[in-house]
């Protein structure tokens, strides 16, 4: 087990260190002078090329990606050129914004997908099973931003019952948060339950197939009982991978759900750094969510480790 | 010569894939769908009422109508026409993308799935690296890089889809390259570029023609997206994700055109996805395994 979990750590490394790599090469390739950008049309030569060496744009490249990846490590993401702050401390606060939409979104999502791929499973063929089959290959082809502008539309605009932008943070306004929370959270639970739902159905009628489970009611137990302890604990291994890559998904689709329902979150932030060629911030922004990323597939990794004992047993042996 | 590769014999497999994808609703949906958007976009000039930049003022956001089957915009252009038009766009971008997906990939994948050893680790992990961030991210951190534009677009998507492509073509590599009609064709004296480009990729090809299908309904949703951010193909020329993106700014005067361009990106992405999902079924490896014992 010692050794799986080193491999993976090595393997989490590496992919690491071609991520920052790519990272870096992108955003030197941004065109345009950030020092010119900085200084804006006016600036001398000499005023430039103070800059460019306060900002170590002189260097090489190596050297400059060293220096990069010595600050990240030491926690120090670079610095905004336009407002002066540390990209990490405007990170760190978009970053609630953007696990607030996250969370939300991945609780209407578990709400919509478990019943509906549990269902379908258990009675396949039946009405249900057709209205959640049809509910997931249209929910995969439905593009999320146009799925929030309808929402706006039929619930801001027509109905009057709920806002059509703006964001207010669950822990200073709980009751307004649900408010603000719940358009842009259906929006992008909706396509996280698409796949989630198919994972689920079929992750169950593989599960629903196997002997175990035919012994189990052959032994008289309760239906209830063989598809919750026995059958549902097997088929939810499939499900916390996709879980994991998913995460990632949403993490992407939040910076277009964040521009249609004016979140100030990573989303927004990076949009705004990219229009302004805001280097660190694009760079920071970047390389924290692909990490963050990684990261949460590690921990599946690991949790997967945990919830299937024959990984436990090849990785121990 | 050595002839271990041809191991599907094509004219007997491709009538029995099509009539597995006739049999299926939902697939013959996706493709008679697929065939109208590809035909309604070449011959876009023909069919639409209007020129897509042509203007009528005082037919400034009128709502659908006779005239205006749905409705026209601020500057009083047929929404029609412009969707129809916009498909021009958003297939060009979405095959070109993939295509630039599928020659990189497949070329990565198979590679690293033949050669093995270090340039196997080298690419999976450059292709890991990018598969670390969340698609849409990349994307727009390349638009940044690149600049919007429509080419930029379809670069920018098809770098996000390479590994994808590598990494079926990898897995169906590493599994032929021990098969017994490999081993004949080496024996029979096949060099490793003859081995790996007539004898394992022509044998890769059901699940990349798979993921090619899928992957074009993706690109257009990134495509949309991309122009839904301002990041994608600029106005005036039509692009559903950008219509889309003023259409919501309109949304209270002129619902309809928020609502018919986003309609265009979901019905296309829909048919495309069901054409994969019914292709998926007809290419099944256990109907090609059948083929290959033929």
């Amino acid at each position: 087990m010692a050794s799986y979990l080193v491999s993976r750590l090595i393997q989490f490394a590496l992919v690491l260190f071609f991520l920052s790599i790519i990272v870096f090469t992108i955003v030197r390739l941004i065109p345009g002078d950030p020092a010119a950008v900085m200084l804006g049309t006016e600036a001398t030569p000499q005023a430039l090329a103070q800059i460019r060496q306060e900002m170590g744009l002189d260097q090489p490249i190596p050297v400059q990606y060293a220096k990069w990846i010595e600050n990240v490590l030491a926690g120090n993401f670079g610095t905004s050129w336009v407002s002066k702050k540390p990209a990490l401390t405007l990170i760190l606060g978009a970053l609630p914004v953007t696990l607030q939409l996250v969370a939300a979104s991945f609780v209407v999502a578990l709400l919509i997908a478990f019943p509906a791929g549990l269902f379908s499973a258990i009675r396949p063929r039946s009405w249900i099973d057709q209205g959640s089959t049809t509910f997931a290959l249209l929910g995969i082809s439905l593009p999320s931003f146009w799925l929030g502008i309808m929402l706006v539309l039929l619930f801001s605009l027509e109905l009057r019952w709920l806002p059509p932008s703006g964001y207010l943070s669950v822990a200073a306004d709980p009751l307004g948060a649900l408010r603000t929370s719940l358009l842009p959270a259906v929006t992008l639970g909706v396509a996280l339950a698409a796949p989630l739902t198919r994972f689920l159905r079929s992750g169950m009628l593989d599960v629903l197939g196997l002997d175990y489970v035919r012994t189990a009611r052959a032994k008289g137990l309760a239906e209830r009982r063989v598809v919750g302890r026995h059958a549902l604990k097997n088929a939810l291994l499939s499900v916390v991978t996709i879980l994991g890559l998913q995460l990632g998904t949403l993490l992407g689709g939040s910076i277009v759900i964040e521009q249609v329902f004016g979140w100030p979150g990573i989303g927004r932030l990076s949009l705004a750094a990219i229009q302004q060629r805001d280097y660190g911030v694009v760079q920071g922004i970047v390389l924290f969510v692909a990490a963050l990323f990684v990261l949460i597939n590690f921990a599946v990794d690991l949790l997967y480790l945990y919830l299937d004992p024959r990984i436990r047993y090849r990785a121990g042996g | 010569m050595p002839t271990g590769g041809r191991v599907i014999d094509t004219t007997e497999g491709l009538p029995k894939v099509v009539r597995t994808l006739l049999q299926s609703r939902t697939a013959l949906f996706g493709l008679v769908l697929s065939v109208l958007l590809v035909v309604a976009a070449v011959f876009a000039p023909w069919i639409a009422p209007y020129r897509p930049d042509e203007i009528h003022p005082i037919d400034s956001l009128m709502a659908p109508s006779a005239r205006y089957w749905l409705g026209s915009d601020d500057l009083g252009r047929d929404i029609l026409s412009r969707i129809i038009f916009g498909a021009r766009v958003s297939l060009m971008v979405g095959t070109i993308a993939i295509g630039i997906a599928a020659a990189a990939g497949v070329s990565l994948g198979l590679v690293a799935g033949f050669l093995g050893g270090r340039v196997d680790g080298l690419i999976m992990r450059v292709m890991d690296a990018l598969l670390a961030f969340p698609a849409i991210l990349l994307a727009i951190a390349l638009m940044a890089v690149l600049g919007p534009s429509l080419e930029n677009a379809m670069i920018a998507i098809g770098i996000i889809s390479i590994p994808a492509f590598a990494r079926i073509t990898r897995a169906n590599v590493l599994s032929l390259r021990e098969q017994e009609f490999v081993e004949a064709a080496r024996a029979l004296g096949g060099g490793g570029l003859y081995l790996a480009l007539v004898v394992i990729l022509p044998n890769c090809l059901s699940p990349i023609i798979v993921q090619a299908s899928l992957g074009v309904g993706n690109a257009i949703l990134v495509e949309a997206a991309l122009s839904f951010l301002g990041l994608g193909v600029q106005p005036p020329e039509p692009s559903w994700g950008s219509m889309l993106a003023f259409g919501r700014s309109l949304l209270g005067q002129a619902p309809w055109y928020a609502t018919f361009s986003g309609l265009a990106i979901f019905v296309t992405v829909l048919a495309l996805n069901f054409l994969g999902d019914g292709l998926r079924e007809a290419l099944d490896p256990r109907l090609r395994s059948v083929e290959r014992g033929a």
